[in-house]
């Protein structure tokens, strides 16, 4: 479609030389290329500095054991060593696996079996109320959820009262300060963020899939658990394997609910590495280890992630 | 799309081998962290004058914004003494000020009086004036050997002895709260002053269904009692060694371990709230005001508040001591004043520092609501007062020399160690013999050792 | 065909308590912070004279005019400049020639599943070196930084959809890249510069880590990271506590009632192509 009679003869600024034949001379590449990597220069320089950059100095800091005031030691793997064998910091890397099951996989099921049961209401139909329902855990601040659920939890709260109400007064008590009881006092917070959320997504999801294929599942006399195993979660399979992502990260990596609930007790009954690393770093001094410690987690999420990913990707 | 030298896989490949070059060069060569922070050059000694003269003199005051209160009360009536003198206050957030103090103190203008909270560092990084010129020119040696003791810190960083560098403006001091009407239901005519009496009160509480002893275990109160143990236990220069980092301190012996037993019996026999572990600070104040309990553990910075909710009812007694032995109660300062090097006027700020501990400086104090510093005539108070209580045994205290430092303060982590421990100890998820060896572990991997 | 009423009723039920069970925490505070101050309210009660005023109460004590002008700061920094160089940096990845683009690609894509945590420690101490420690310029700064992957490709994914012979033509018309870019690709890019302007809103409102640790002002800081403080200083009054809380989340629950539909659909998006 090119003029030849207005083209003009030295070659014309074009994002892909390959596809027209040009004449382009290695100036005129290294002009293109520089227009590319302007444009992508901005947002490349705000993340190498406070992104990049604070990434490796938290690799520097954790051969260091350091106080953030005087000059640090070096330790070398010694603080990485303390955290695979600490009972303690262990501990938090095992109450954050532990959340994944209140905060990843109560509301996958939840949300599946409510998508499911439901497979005809397309989310328009619906209605506002109840998608703004569902949205609005994942709408307010981390911390203003905790604060709301302190007070459900706390001894004259709501979760009392309710127990109470239907005759289990006897196990009323103050949930987040019990030893036993505040680690799943605190998933059930994450189950309230994660359900409504999960919900939605897959009610969206199921609404993609063709009605027929149900049809046909029925007329050959399958029952809903079978049309639930072989139809709609596999069809599901990328929107669960989101939920899945989202709510992984959001257990391993959780800081803003768990410090504004518990900040990690009582005891270390609730620690996560997310507020550890937090007081590790800055209530403690600790900065070495905890520096340790927030490697060890990337690690670990990343060790979970990508795996997760590739399965719920592929096909 | 790229070009036509390398696949972008190898491109990759290469660029992490770059990459992986790069991190390793950076760890390798670069200097520690907090190499930026050190050593500015210690400057000339400055000769002594005790006399401000009359030209006008500017200083500057560094502290925490809790402390504004009773900083501006001193500055007050410094500046009255010596109208020439004008101090300038700055304040950062209580949290922070730890964590500035050190860039604050290194900067081209520190300020004349600044409020220390790691003093070791401090002085290991040159930032800090020696007072002992002024010490001697002021006559600090008659200073009580227990406050002159939290002043000093050595060329090993020991804390407790060396040169001194600090001067409190005032102090805490621990000790129990009691309701007065409840005392009176259970027969308890005056508060205990042992630790059989203590128990004794205890357990009549806890027969006729009050709460013995009110702690705010979300926030580690209990540990105040298991110091008090430790305190009696183990004696004030064991403890203010462990504290002060001496060499080869250590509270994981047989002794403290059975101090630490103590209040875990108390514990299991249900002397603290059912919910203690889930009580904050704050809300194990207003219970007890409430009139929730018989005993508050607690000292002096809740005293305003008691005062105002209880009036007349409450009381304020030290931590019972073994018959026969002194009273030990935890007491350390509300700001650790020292004198930057870099600072202009280091007469003026010594003035300052010796005002403190100056009958007229201990009185403004009082009216604050902290604990004197120095030694001299006991400040006035409301007859009768929650104050009046606290100050005159604040006294008993000092003249005893009984004033041991909080445990949580040994190193800068430490108080994340206590927490936990006190709070499984209290609902018996560890044995004493577990939590004190965990702390001395977790003591000396701070100090690596 | 219809899913039989027997299918249909479990799924209501399940859906009606999820609904339930989503709003019961709020309706809890909501109640509590209606009664009166200074009592300690039993679980969820509707008193039976509300104390509506407890809210003014709380609008003043926990300074909330100054904290939404603050969040409003915050958002007026990081949300533009987050979009535009994402909106750049996607173009460039999408649509021209970057050398490299791999590498950077790359890049990016570990900052997708990094946690916060993982540079909080370093950036304390690095932004006081370069002075800007408890500064606003500071945090927002480090919150482009932290959104920078996700936008970019958002946008990037926009931008690869886009057919490229629309640059084409504006180059013969001899527009160079940045006009091209300007006047042609973003105003198509509208859509998903708006869905993503939406989620940069929320996420820069809701930012909590960055805020405690990199501003000590609670009066700079976002309206969650000036929950800490709040709750600090109040937690005796639970009423009053309640009241303000609610008034700190109310700002986040308006925005998205006003744009709920966008936000749901952008939020399924993000997560999607996240």
């Amino acid at each position: 479609m090119t003029s030849t009679a207005h083209a003009p003869q030295t070659s014309p600024t074009r994002a892909f030389p390959h596809r027209v034949a040009t004449r382009p001379g290695r100036g005129h590449r290294a002009k293109r290329a520089l227009t590319g990597w302007l444009f992508v220069l901005p947002a490349a320089a705000v993340y190498t500095v406070f992104v990049l950059r604070p990434l490796l100095s938290t690799l520097w800091y954790s051969l260091y054991n350091w106080d953030g005031i005087s000059v640090g030691s070096w330790v070398g793997l010694g603080n990485y060593r303390r955290v695979l064998t600490d009972p303690q910091l262990l501990s938090s890397i095992g109450h954050a696996f532990f959340l994944i099951l209140f905060f990843t996989v109560l509301p996958v099921i939840g949300g599946l079996l409510v998508a499911a049961l439901l497979q005809e209401i397309r989310i328009r139909g619906l209605g506002t109320l109840t998608r703004t329902l569902l949205f609005l855990p994942q709408i307010i601040p981390g911390a203003a959820a905790a604060v709301a659920w302190v007070w459900m939890f706390s001894t004259n709260g709501t979760v009392n009262q309710l127990l109470s109400a239907v005759g289990l007064g006897g196990l009323t008590r103050s949930w987040l300060g019990d030893f036993d009881w505040a680690l799943p006092a605190v998933g059930v917070i994450g189950t309230w963020l994660g359900l409504g959320f999960c919900t939605i997504l897959l009610m969206a999801g199921i609404g993609k899939i063709d009605i027929s294929i149900y049809e046909a599942a029925r007329l050959d006399g399958a029952s809903f658990l079978s049309t639930f195993r072989y139809v709609t979660v596999p069809a599901l399979r990328a929107e669960i394997g989101v939920c899945v992502t989202v709510t992984i990260i959001a257990a391993l990596a959780s800081f803003d609910i768990v410090f504004m609930s518990t900040q990690g007790g009582p005891g270390y009954a609730t620690t996560v590495p997310g507020v550890l690393i937090y007081q590790l770093g800055f209530t403690e001094s600790r900065v070495g280890l905890a520096s340790a410690l927030a490697v060890v987690l990337t690690g670990l999420i990343l060790m979970v992630i990508l795996p997760i990913q590739r399965f719920f990707r592929e096909k | 799309m790229d070009s036509h030298h390398s696949t972008p896989a190898r491109r990759a490949r290469r660029f992490a081998a770059l990459a992986g070059a790069a991190v390793l060069q950076t760890v390798v060569a670069c200097a520690p962290p907090g190499s930026g922070n050190t050593a500015t050059v210690p400057t000339d000694p400055v000769p002594v004058n005790i006399d401000l003269g009359t030209d006008p003199i500017e200083l500057t005051l560094y502290d925490g914004a809790g402390l504004k209160k009773i900083d501006e009360a001193l500055i007050a009536a410094f500046t009255e003494r010596h109208p020439n003198v004008t101090i300038t206050p700055r304040y950062d957030p209580d949290e922070v000020q730890a964590v500035n103090a050190p860039r604050v103190l290194a900067s081209e203008n520190p300020p004349d009086i600044a409020r220390i909270i790691a003093l070791p560092a401090a002085v290991a990084n040159h930032q800090l004036t020696a007072l002992d010129p002024w010490a001697d020119a002021y006559g600090w040696n008659t200073l009580p050997p227990g406050q002159s003791a939290m002043y000093r810190v050595d060329a090993n960083g020991i804390r407790g002895t060396g040169p001194q560098y600090t001067m409190a403006s005032g102090f805490t001091v621990t000790g129990l709260y009691y309701n007065k009407e409840l005392a009176n239901r259970i027969g308890m005519v005056e508060p205990p002053t042992t630790v059989a009496e203590f128990e004794q009160a205890l357990a009549s509480a806890k027969t006729a269904g009050l709460i013995p002893i009110m702690a705010g275990n979300k926030s580690a109160q209990v540990t105040f009692l298991v110091q008090m143990m430790l305190n009696n236990a183990l004696g004030p220069d064991a403890v203010n060694g462990w504290v002060f980092n001496a060499p080869g301190a250590t509270l994981d012996t047989p002794a403290a371990v059975d101090a630490a037993a103590v209040v875990a019996g108390w514990a299991a026999k249900g002397y603290f709230p059912a919910d203690t572990n889930g009580t904050d600070a704050t809300a194990a104040a207003g219970r007890f005001a409430a009139g929730e309990a018989l005993f508050y553990v607690s000292g002096n910075w809740d005293a305003a508040t008691l005062q105002a909710k209880m009036g007349e009812n409450v009381g304020f007694t030290l931590p019972p001591a073994p018959a026969g032995s002194p009273v030990l109660a935890m007491s350390d300062p509300v700001s650790n004043f020292a004198i930057p090097s870099g600072s202009d006027d280091k007469n003026a700020a010594a003035a300052f520092l010796d005002f403190l501990r100056s009958d007229a400086g201990r009185q403004v104090v009082v009216d604050a609501g902290f604990a004197p510093s120095g030694t001299g005539p006991v400040p006035a108070t409301a007859p009768g007062s929650l104050g009046a209580q606290i100050q005159a045994a604040f006294d008993i205290l000092v003249a005893a020399d009984g004033q041991v430092q909080f445990v949580q303060n040994a190193t800068n982590g430490m108080s994340g160690t206590w927490l936990p421990q006190v709070q499984m100890l209290v609902a018996g998820r560890t044995t004493p013999g577990e939590m004190m060896a965990a702390v001395q572990s977790a003591y000396e991997q701070d100090l690596l050792r | 065909m219809k899913t039989s009423a027997r299918q249909r009723i479990p799924g209501l039920v399940l859906l009606l308590g999820t609904m339930i069970f989503s709003i019961l925490p709020l309706l809890s505070m909501l109640s509590a912070a209606l009664q009166p101050q200074g009592t300690v309210p039993l679980g969820l009660s509707w008193p039976s004279n509300p104390h509506w005023h407890n809210f003014l109460d709380a609008w003043r004590v926990a300074e909330v005019t100054p904290l939404m002008v603050s969040s409003i700061i915050l958002v007026a920094g990081v949300v533009p400049v987050a979009a535009l160089f994402a909106a750049m940096a996607g173009y460039g990845l999408g649509q021209l020639h970057v050398p490299g683009g791999t590498v950077v690609f790359l890049l990016l894509l570990l900052g997708l599943t990094l946690p916060k945590e993982a540079t909080i420690v370093p950036l304390y101490y690095q932004l006081r070196e370069m002075n800007l420690l408890n500064t606003r310029l500071g945090l927002i700064l480090v919150l482009i930084g932290t959104f920078t992957p996700f936008a970019v490709f958002w946008m990037r994914a926009h931008f690869l959809s886009m057919p490229k012979e629309l640059t084409e033509a504006a180059a013969l018309d001899g527009a160079g890249p940045w006009q091209a870019f300007r006047h042609i690709q973003i105003p198509l890019a509208v859509p998903a510069l708006a869905s993503l302007c939406l989620l940069l809103f929320l996420w820069t409102w809701n930012t909590f880590l960055q805020a405690i640790v990199l501003i000590d002002d609670p009066g700079k800081r976002t309206m969650a990271g000036a929950l800490q403080n709040f709750v600090g200083q109040y937690s005796t009054d639970v009423v009053l506590l309640n009241a303000g809380s609610l008034l700190i989340m109310a700002p986040t629950i308006v925005v998205f009632l006003l744009f709920q539909r966008h936000f749901v659909k952008a939020m399924i998006a993000g997560a999607v192509k996240g």
